[in-house]
């Protein structure tokens, strides 16, 4: 029992204890308690004082095996607890990156388009139609998933290096509050975003043409909606627990004025969480929903 | 055979402060006694104990106290405290009689 640890394993084993703390909401003394047993039950497996299962043994072998993919599946039992606050944390994101986008959509379009305030309302032409839109729809498209798929990689790579990230860190009153925040923010932001850009749109002009851009629009969220709740659903979740996610993910993006309207984003609410349910169960049989989707998977 | 779970976890104070009578100790050694002393009757998982040694704390049957060893390492250790061993003795009373009326009645059972 003697024998003293080096210190990646004791920095290790303080992380385990700071996760486990975390996701239990654990105090500092309550959480040297917790460092101190792990280091017990670390010293009494490499003394022997601890014995291995047989289950135990299968582990060590998958682990020097090297089959990361299906280690993380065997994390559910730990990371479970933290569904909420990734949760959150999509939500966050979700909020900040929403906001910027319009901030940014307007402010450029306020700036590229100035003589859109000499024109009468609904007597837009084709032509100035068709160059807001040219700007707002790759923007829509190529920067929120471009974002988004930044802040995965992002997250992933923290956690592969034990770092931890600021969701599972955080105070959830502190998370809470900042959603409060953002919700309030989002909520003035989309009060009039359009008539901040002077814009009146009278959709009997627009040529059919505008009505395929429109639905392209709304496969927007969809796609952002599939990219962040993969993340939710990395690991083997109930699907109570993914069904329960995707309304409250919804639910949030309602509040923050995106989608005001319930039953019109019914059928979205329905076939978005059958996506997440059955990317959900995919993991147990094919390694995982990004199999072959190496910019993600990593 | 192995005790049903419901017997075990209506003792597990009164196992806790056994063990802290005998000796002073902290939740993983604490763990290892009473699983050695259960012979295989049951075995306590690791989070189990911890909940209970904070329990017994709050109401003043143990005292926690930070030791440090040769080796650096700091442990919680909990000693029980008059009032532990007040509960213990009357814990005990009532499994003895409890027993009794158990040995009695199923002694009548089989008879």
């Amino acid at each position: 029992m003697d024998k003293p640890l080096n210190s990646d394993t004791i920095a290790a084993l303080r992380e385990l204890a700071r996760e486990v703390g975390d996701l239990r909401g654990l105090d500092e003394d309550a959480l040297e308690e917790l460092y101190g047993h792990l280091e017990d039950k670390t010293l009494g497996y490499l003394s022997g004082e601890e014995g291995l299962s047989e289950a135990d043994a299968v582990l060590l072998t998958r682990e020097h095996f090297g089959m990361s993919g299906t280690m993380a599946s065997m994390e559910v039992p730990v990371r479970s607890g933290a569904f909420a606050r990734r949760l959150a944390a999509i939500a966050v994101y979700d909020l900040v990156l929403g906001m910027v986008l319009i901030s940014a959509t307007i402010a450029v379009s306020l700036t590229v388009f100035p003589y859109l305030d000499a024109t009468p309302p609904g007597v837009r032409t084709v032509i100035d139609w068709a160059s807001i839109w040219r700007l707002l729809l790759p923007s829509a498209i190529l920067i929120l998933p471009l974002v988004a798929w930044g802040v995965i990689r992002l997250c992933k790579r923290k956690q592969s290096a034990r770092r931890q990230v600021w969701y599972l860190r955080w105070n959830p009153y502190l998370i809470a509050a900042v959603l409060v925040v953002l919700l309030t923010v989002r909520k003035i932001q989309h009060a009039d975003p359009l008539g901040s850009m002077r814009v009146v749109l009278d959709s009997h002009k627009l040529p059919a043409g505008f009505f395929i851009i429109g639905l392209a629009m709304s496969l927007v969220p969809v796609i952002w909606a599939c990219v962040w709740m993969h993340w939710v659903a990395r690991t083997n979740r109930s699907t109570s627990s993914l069904i329960a996610g995707a309304v409250i993910w919804f639910l949030i993006r309602m509040v923050s004025g995106r989608f005001p309207d319930l039953l019109l984003n019914l059928p979205l609410i329905v076939t978005v969480t059958i996506i997440f349910v059955l990317a959900n169960r995919l993991p147990t049989r094919n390694r995982g929903f990004e199999r072959g989707v190496p910019w993600i998977s990593d | 055979m192995k005790l049903d779970k419901e017997l075990v976890g209506a003792s597990t104070s009164l196992l806790v402060l056994s063990v802290l009578a005998k000796e002073a100790t902290y939740g993983y050694r604490l763990i290892k006694a009473i699983n050695r002393e259960a012979d295989g009757l049951f075995e306590w998982q690791e989070g189990t104990v911890y909940p209970i040694l904070h329990k017994l704390e709050k109401h003043g049957l143990v005292r926690a106290q930070w030791q440090t060893a040769d080796t650096g390492r700091r442990r919680k250790y909990y000693y029980i405290t008059a009032g532990g061993r007040e509960a213990l003795g009357q814990g005990v009373e009532q499994w003895q009689r409890w027993h009794g009326m158990v040995m009695k009645l199923g002694e009548a059972h089989n008879g």
